[in-house]
């Protein structure tokens, strides 16, 4: 089955000056959210393969447009996330569906690599509803200047039937990190972690 | 480092017993709790703000990487806490996440932290993959 998708979004935040010292380089996150019809909604259905393969659709979608809008190869992407919103008559099952089993491969693939866990969050809601998406660093999880969370929100979606996805892509830390840890110069890739 | 001032704490538990699905044997719990606190380095810039965080340093011997979201944020802001498994982050029935807020916080000054536990996998959870009794529980991912 694949996605019928109601509407695209993409978001990019560039961050220039945070409490007056400037960002150099600012700190670029982008979102692309997809709005899709929740073939489930309003039933309880057993297998949801067919939400499976639409997660592997919009890994691939989404991720490409994500580094697309930041303006960068996508091994140059430094840190991802994952969201689904479900609207009212659908399942957080129905999330978990789409990003868990296939959702990541495809967005691995549109970044080169990938090692780390990619961070995700879900939950169900109406229209308007804010959408927190976890960042963490893509190659180690630990890298702690990347820990972020970027908010995305669709004033019309997720209607009750439908669910809201998000990929979200960085080209760079928070500004001005500077709470220790595993920095991204340390990072050996191996295992995701560190 | 100052001290944490604490404003208000708040504590929530949700109780789900199906998503529209079949009733769950047991109903599945998320619980959060919330503190706002005095956020001491507001409206300056402050170079060393590491020991600051010594208040939080996690108990316990779980295994996973916490997972974490933040933001910047007015009064009534809505925070989605991500969730996984305490020993193994690939967990697939336990990825979830809690939504909090607080009408009147954070303010200007403060933070708002939140931490949320739950019970077990997502009701009715049928994504498939790694699943709790098949941790391994050397590495922190499976």
């Amino acid at each position: 089955m694949k996605a019928k998708i109601r509407k695209l979004v993409t978001v990019v935040e560039e961050t220039r000056l945070e409490m007056d010292r400037a960002v150099e380089p600012p700190t670029r996150r982008a979102a692309a959210v997809a709005v899709i019809e929740n073939p489930f909604a309003g039933r309880y259905v057993e297998d949801l393969s067919p939400l499976i393969d639409i997660g592997e659709e919009l890994g691939e979608l989404l991720a490409a447009r994500a580094v697309a809008a930041l303006g960068i190869e996508g091994p140059k992407a430094e840190s991802y996330g994952k969201a689904a919103a479900v609207g009212e008559n659908g399942e957080l099952e129905h999330a978990a569906a789409i990003l868990h089993p296939k959702l990541g491969a495809p967005v691995r693939k549109v970044l080169g690599k990938g090692a780390a866990l990619i961070p995700s969050s879900k939950k169900r809601g109406g229209p308007g509803v804010a959408l927190d998406v976890p960042l963490g660093h893509k190659d180690a999880a630990f890298v702690r200047s990347h820990f972020d969370g970027m908010e995305v929100r669709i004033a019309d979606a997720p209607r009750a039937n439908e669910i809201m996805v998000a990929v979200a892509v960085t080209d760079s830390g928070r500004p001005h990190p500077r709470v220790g840890g595993l920095t991204k110069d340390e990072i050996k890739g191996v295992d995701g972690l560190r | 480092m100052p001290s944490v001032e604490l404003r208000k704490r708040v504590t929530l538990v949700e109780e789900i017993f199906h998503e529209g699905g079949p009733v769950a044997k047991t109903p599945y719990r998320r619980a959060a709790i919330l503190a706002v606190i005095k956020n001491p380095f507001a409206g300056r810039y402050v170079e060393d703000i590491v020991g600051f965080s010594d208040d939080l340093k996690p108990l316990g011997g779980a295994m996973a990487i916490v997972p974490s979201a933040k933001k910047v944020a007015g009064p009534g802001a809505r925070l989605d806490v991500p969730i996984t498994h305490i020993n193994a982050s690939y967990v697939r029935s336990h990825f979830d996440a809690i939504e909090v807020g607080i009408a009147d916080a954070p303010r200007a000054d403060e933070m708002l932290l939140a931490l949320a536990m739950t019970t077990g996998p997502r009701v009715r959870n049928r994504a498939g993959d790694l699943e709790a009794s098949q941790i391994k529980g050397l590495d922190g991912l499976r």
